[in-house]
């Protein structure tokens, strides 16, 4: 009796040396298949948001109304394969917080006052206030303004100073460069600050 | 200027870029002796540079294999790494250290065959450029306005306006910019320090992060110089916006690493230290943040 024990546990900690011999830091067949399950798991995550991200697709349209900018969903870009490989070996916190992170990101943007002014002879918009949310690239507010000027090109500036690049966040450039509470968005029909 | 922003400056990418296979003549693709040659460009490229700066250089290589005439060498063309697109208005440098992950046990099990670190692109072209990226249409002087646009923005951050850079003469603009593309450090430096403001007299410090994971995305926190009178250090701003990876003070492991010109850098360091030392040829500090993997805290 006491030796088929034994050698039940001989069997249990041969095979776990087994196991420990296994190089850990060598990415096997299997930490691909892992990779590919662990995307899969991203990608459901992403794919419940679907249905909510063709709700805001029907009513995409730039509308002005009552000075809300309807927008599209933000789209996210995936990083390149080789490097998502790291998110298999991860250690087990790394793994929670980039959950953690992903999480954090479906929460609700918060909407940002917006002051479009107009610089020289192109008509001012109204209202001339406008709300947006922060996760919105600064072309956004380029193409609203394309469009309730119906003109091909308009030139934007922040603060009469600079024009930021279009994919950056209206939510930074609203946090670094506010005037009491409001983004200032200058606009122009050619290059008023070169 | 210091020993460090010299190294920094001189910093070189290698590259190899590959052809987009749809762009090439027929008669190039068909040959089996070896035409790959003909389809790839391997170049040397300044870190702290945009990488479409040298779309011209690049292009003419590859211009007698082209099914279709060039008239522009800007217009149309992109580059890739694994199907995803490479932003061209960030330095290339920073958008390689954080898409690579700059992880280097993973990078050297990728890149075993190799005597040196190549990062492989994708060139391509096409009427209809992917999603998020800035389309070129007039060449190296919109190149040229967006990098000075990003210096006004920087010169904003540090000094709360962009007046030195507006009131630049014509001159001045010009040799900032002949500086980058000659990349003459000691004309670019001259320019850059009347930007600058004096050590406790900036306002902010302009800072971009970029990510890779979960998604690309680049996050611009504001980093106040002083924060009741210490100044702000890096660990500071990366507990403050990435908590999930940074603890707030030493002793505890952190999850990610902050890269900056491929360099890592520690965490204790003031950021206005690290922007004076490190930051880009566009007024910004760009940190890249790469996670560590498992094998690398052993």
């Amino acid at each position: 009796m006491s030796q088929i024990l034994e050698s039940e546990s001989d069997g249990g900690s041969s095979s776990i040396s087994e196991s420990s011999v296994v190089p850990e830091n060598q990415f096997t067949m299997q930490d691909e298949l892992e990779q590919y399950a662990k995307k899969l798991d991203f990608l459901r995550l992403d794919g419940d948001e679907e249905p909510l991200k063709e709700m805001s697709l029907s009513s995409a349209d730039l509308q002005e109304s009552n000075g809300n900018i309807k927008t599209k969903e933000v789209p996210t870009f995936k990083a390149p394969m080789t490097t998502s490989v790291i998110l298999t070996h991860l250690t087990p916190a790394g793994d929670a917080a980039i959950k953690h992170v992903i999480s954090k990101e479906q929460q609700h943007p918060v909407k940002l006052h917006i002051k479009f002014q107009a610089i020289g002879a192109v008509p001012q918009v109204s209202p001339q206030t406008a709300q947006i949310s922060s996760s919105q690239p600064f072309s956004v507010l380029i193409t609203f303004l394309k469009k309730k000027l119906k003109v091909a090109t308009v030139h934007c500036y922040v603060n009469n100073s600079f024009s930021p690049a279009p994919q950056q966040s209206v939510g930074d450039l609203w946090m670094h460069f506010k005037v009491k509470d409001e983004l200032i968005v200058n606009y122009c029909k050619g290059v008023a600050f070169g | 200027m210091s020993e460090l922003q010299r190294l920094v400056w001189a910093g070189k990418l290698n590259l190899q870029i590959q052809l987009d296979p749809h762009l090439v003549l027929s008669d190039f693709k068909g040959s089996d002796e070896g035409p790959m040659h003909l389809l790839t460009v391997n170049i040397q490229v300044p870190r702290d540079s945009y990488l479409v700066l040298f779309l011209p250089h690049i292009v003419q290589k590859l211009e007698r294999q082209l099914r279709m005439n060039l008239n522009d060498y800007y217009q149309g063309w992109w580059f890739e790494m694994e199907n995803v697109c490479i932003p061209w208005n960030f330095p290339i440098g920073a958008v390689y250290d954080s898409l690579t992950g700059l992880n280097p046990q993973t990078r050297a099990s990728n890149f075993e065959r190799d005597r040196l670190n190549v990062w492989k692109l994708n060139l391509r072209h096409g009427k209809q450029p992917p999603s998020g990226f800035l389309p070129i249409h007039n060449g190296l002087e919109q190149i040229r306005e967006l990098w000075m646009h990003q210096w006004k923005q920087a010169c904003f951050v540090l000094n709360g306006n962009s007046k030195v850079v507006m009131s630049f003469s014509k001159p001045d603009t010009l040799s900032f910019w002949n500086s980058v593309l000659h990349r003459d450090l000691d004309s670019f430096t001259s320019i850059r320090q009347k930007i600058l403001p004096a050590k406790n007299a900036a306002k902010s410090i302009p800072v971009r992060i970029h990510l890779a994971l979960p998604d690309v995305r680049l996050v611009e926190p504001v980093c106040n110089a002083h924060d009741n009178q210490r100044e702000l250090e890096l660990q500071d701003l990366l507990a403050r916006e990435f908590p999930e990876w940074f603890a707030i003070r030493e002793n505890s492991l952190n999850l990610a690493m902050p890269v900056v010109q491929g360099i890592k850098v520690p965490i204790n360091i003031p950021l206005w230290t690290l922007h004076q030392q490190l930051s880009s040829f566009d007024g910004f500090l760009h940190i890249s943040l790469c996670l560590i993997a498992e094998n690398d805290t052993e």
